[in-house]
């Protein structure tokens, strides 16, 4: 019985082709690229920090940045968005907006991951390059801004796309705090309109339309990018 | 223009004795005061005494693993040593005995004396992300504070008289192994060092790109610069050489003129070498 309701089940499409769905869609898609936009920028810069601190090779430090790579690699996104987002304004006492407790969270994982993928990047660089440098009476503060970062960027460009695309991914979980994000539109309009299996269909949809073209972008990035 | 033309007679590689007797002050070029160096348990240098003076050109043969590579990147301060002392010009610029707080003044002190020492690696390691002409040029830049412009003209110039006119603006990765290690030793000779140190500098070449790269080495011997040479190229060593440097299990073993130590080796290591270096 249930299998043929199923089965006979009629698409109305004309639930998510109109005004209403275009212009929630338009302010979701607005929501989801400023969060994610703003955590890939914060989160690139904090990965660099912490792929420095490690590779000191110095006690505190190096330790410092395995605990927080180690950390948020092994916590799902979504219990670190809900601890941002319920636990930390208990702990500090102050009040944080949906947005600014989803850029955090986002933030924070997509630092670990940036971390370790500039680590891998800049190890890569052969010792050779830091001998050069050094012989050529470079100071380490030339040699990693203009010899060693440079080309430890480039390895580590293509792998930073695909932080791109999990981060447009996992922006969706911000729906569960509010932000009113793609996702989260998608779930208001459903339960007005009763028409779920039409609205995440689309969703499905959309969130490939964005990724997609990322991932083209990162094998282009691959190509373009390889040193020569 | 051939390669064994200008470079002899170019106002960017000769040595300007002035300015030798300036930095050197008349002091030998380099000195090894008993060195010893390991990693870990192996031990690579095992108590090297060694002068080399101004002008000379050191060739330094021995088997793999016998320490010669580690004695020139020493004297580049790429490596600390465990004990003994190396000087250049007359200057310390490694020594095994000091603290820490002695090192950091030798350190500082011996800045400017990095500059005097340059060196060409076997993996050329050039800078694969510049061109040929800006790899030259950035040395000038940051170490020797030229302006853009006068460093782009220096490179320019040097490279052009390494016969690399053609590949100014090509990216490493773009040459040849040959004109690779051209643009290197061009890089090193951009800082007008006194001392040049070559590690191996064609092992990693193709056979007949092995020429082009001694004919600049060639030159440079013969424009008075002071060269300490590790190299399997025993024609090189032999016409080249002022003198050279058998080396084995960490000690020099041997040392003399090509014509004596090549062609009447009086050290049994050293016949057993050369022998295996010619069968080859």
């Amino acid at each position: 019985m249930n299998i043929l309701a199923t089965a006979s089940y009629h698409w109305d499409w004309g639930a998510v082709f109109n005004r209403d769905v275009a212009k929630l869609g338009f302010i979701g898609l607005k929501y989801c690229l400023l969060v994610v936009g703003l955590s890939f920028v914060i989160g690139s810069a904090l990965g660099l920090v912490i792929a420095g601190l490690r590779l000191t090779h110095k006690p505190p430090f190096a330790q410092i940045a395995y605990i927080y790579t180690d950390f948020f690699r092994t916590t799902p996104v979504l219990v670190q968005l809900i601890w941002v987002f319920y636990v930390l304004p208990v702990l500090f006492g102050w009040t944080l907006s949906p947005v600014t407790s989803g850029v955090i969270a986002l933030s924070m994982n997509a630092a670990a991951f940036f971390a370790e993928v500039f680590r891998g990047g800049i190890e890569a660089v052969p010792q050779g390059q830091w001998d050069a440098s050094k012989v050529l009476g470079y100071r380490r503060r030339s040699t990693i801004t203009r010899i060693i970062l440079p080309q430890g960027m480039r390895n580590a460009l293509p792998a930073t796309a695909n932080i791109f695309i999990s981060l447009l991914k996992d922006s969706s979980l911000l729906s569960v705090i509010a932000v009113p994000e793609l996702t989260y539109q998608v779930q208001t309009q459903a339960a007005v309109t009763f028409r779920p299996l039409e609205l995440y269909t689309a969703l499905a949809v959309a969130y490939f339309l964005l990724t997609y073209p990322l991932s083209l972008t990162s094998s282009w990035l691959e190509r373009r990018f390889r040193i020569r | 223009m051939t390669l064994e033309s200008h470079l002899g007679d170019s106002e960017a590689t000769r040595v300007d004795e002035a300015e030798r007797a300036r930095v050197f002050g008349g002091a030998k070029a380099i000195e090894f005061v008993d060195v010893h160096k390991a990693f870990g348990k192996k031990v690579v240098l095992d108590g090297v005494n060694l002068t080399v003076n101004e002008g000379e050109v050191l060739v330094l043969i021995g088997p793999s693993g016998s320490g010669k590579s580690t004695l020139l990147r020493c004297i580049a301060r790429l490596l600390p040593i465990d004990s003994g002392q190396i000087l250049v010009g007359g200057q310390v610029i490694q020594d095994g005995a000091a603290g820490w707080r002695r090192r950091m003044e030798i350190t500082k002190s011996s800045g400017t004396l990095r500059k005097e020492v340059g060196m060409v690696f076997q993996q050329f390691n050039l800078f694969p992300h510049k061109t040929a002409r800006e790899n030259v040029a950035m040395g000038l830049r940051l170490v020797r504070q030229s302006s853009r412009d006068e460093a782009n003209t220096n490179a320019v110039e040097l490279l052009t008289r390494m016969g690399l006119g053609e590949q100014l603006d090509q990216y490493p990765g773009q040459l040849s192994g040959g004109q690779q290690q051209r643009v290197a030793i061009a890089r090193a000779l951009a800082l007008r060092p006194h001392v040049m140190l070559f590690d191996e500098v064609t092992s990693a070449l193709d056979p007949e790109l092995v020429g082009e790269v001694l004919n600049v080495m060639r030159e440079l011997a013969q424009s008075g610069m002071t060269m300490l040479v590790v190299t399997h190229e025993m024609g090189f060593a032999r016409d080249v050489a002022d003198r050279v440097i058998m080396m084995d299990g960490g000690l020099i073993v041997e040392e003399g003129s090509p014509e004596n130590l090549l062609t009447r080796p009086v050290h049994a290591r050293t016949q057993q070498f050369l022998n295996r270096v010619v069968d080859r």
